[in-house]
């Protein structure tokens, strides 16, 4: 029965692993704790597993544990996740405008208090319903609704001031 | 493009260029399992040692007041020690350190001394403190932190965020529960549970996370 559960759990992991893993960088912010927040999430769903995939759905059940070892990490650290670096970016060629824009979307998606910015990429980069983010942060839709209004504010405002200083930039060059 | 379509698209190209090359560890299942065995294995015998202690703590409670026939002492009854609440000792004669990491001082010069505060003796809990240092200059040092009363690992836990970020992970230890986290800049935390109020905190510097595991896990914890 136990060699059952660690062969199912095992092949979970090596299907969904990489998915999970991206999922768990880009709610957390941060790619270097990615790992260490993902294995979190898996020794809970593991202790578990049996009930978990009886239920169905793993995926989302762990994705559900994700979002909240994340925001224990984020009360512990009782900071805001590190702005990612352009040096994770690789070798590949990007034009500079590219560059400039991608920084100031990067800088303003760190600068948003992590439930506005997790709301953010639940709904923008995941591609979730307002419900479907609601359910995995725990939350009503209202407070989805509320905190991704404000945080779409401040990343218009964060982008339209980022643009004025290129473009201030550009017209000095 | 409408500008809440250009903000999605920004956020995406923004996070899925962050996620560029992330790849995850071969071992990561390995390491869950290793960390958290299932708790079915478990299951059976966890029911039937509960049953068991049940079924006898039931049968003493019935039989006592049978033997002796006296009213139930308020002090004594299962119920007032299951809710006393845990008091603060001195752990200096229980704890032993078995093994110190080479170049730092142990012994006589690094012995558990209490250390008073307001807030601690206010929140039930009493404080003790050894550090081993190095024996020249500079070099790595250890901290160790002894706390008894109503001190738990979650309390601790908090304690200690400013001094570093990163996960907490479980480790064996031959009593009680342990984790730690090492947060890549030479910096390794331990928190320690040997038994319930007594909580062990170490913080160390400059020392790898194998030596600092190896601290703990040869330092012996006598139970009172």
């Amino acid at each position: 029965m136990v060699r059952d559960v660690e062969a199912g759990f095992t092949a979970f992991v090596a299907e969904n692993g990489p998915r999970l893993l991206r999922f768990t960088a880009a709610v957390t912010g941060d790619r270097d704790q990615a790992e260490d927040v993902l294995q979190v999430a898996l020794e809970k769903a593991y202790g578990s597993w049996e009930r978990i995939t009886r239920r169905g759905e793993p995926e989302s059940y762990v994705k559900k544990m994700i979002v909240n070892a994340a925001r224990d990490v984020w009360r512990r650290r009782k900071r805001r996740p590190e702005v990612f670096g352009l040096d994770h970016q690789g070798p590949s060629y990007v034009p500079f405008d590219e560059i400039v824009t991608r920084d100031a979307v990067r800088t303003a998606l760190a600068g948003l208090p992590p439930r506005q910015r997790l709301v953010l990429v639940l709904r923008y980069w995941e591609g979730l319903t307002e419900a479907e983010t609601a359910e995995l942060m725990g939350t009503s839709v209202g407070t989805v609704k509320s905190q991704g209004h404000r945080a779409t504010t401040t990343m218009r405002e964060l982008l339209s001031l980022a643009d004025e200083t290129y473009a201030a930039l550009g017209a000095r060059r | 493009m409408n500008t809440e379509d250009r903000l999605v698209a920004l956020v995406r190209a923004s996070v899925d260029d962050d996620l560029r090359g992330l790849a995850v560890s071969a071992d990561l299942a390995a390491r869950v399992m290793r960390a958290r065995p299932p708790r079915r294995a478990l299951r059976w015998r966890v029911h039937f040692m509960v049953a068991a202690g049940c079924a006898a703590a039931v049968a003493v409670i019935s039989v006592v007041p049978v033997l002796f026939d006296r009213p139930a002492d308020p002090q004594t009854s299962p119920i007032a020690s299951q809710t006393k609440t845990m008091a603060p000792y001195d752990p200096v004669r229980l704890i032993s350190v078995g093994w110190v990491p080479p170049g730092l001082n142990s012994g006589s010069q690094a012995q558990l001394l209490e250390v008073t505060r307001t807030a601690d003796s206010k929140a039930g809990v009493r404080v003790w403190q050894a550090d081993y240092v190095p024996a020249g200059t500079a070099g790595a040092a250890l901290q160790m932190t002894v706390a008894t009363g109503q001190a738990t690992m979650s309390s601790v836990r908090k304690g200690t965020t400013v001094s570093g970020v990163g996960t907490f992970r479980t480790f064996s230890v031959p009593v009680g529960s342990a984790e730690y986290r090492a947060d890549g800049t030479g910096a390794v935390t331990v928190i320690w549970q040997p038994r319930g109020g007594m909580v062990i905190s170490i913080l160390s510097s400059g020392l790898s996370k194998a030596d600092v595991l190896r601290f703990v896990r040869e330092t012996a914890v006598t139970m009172p």
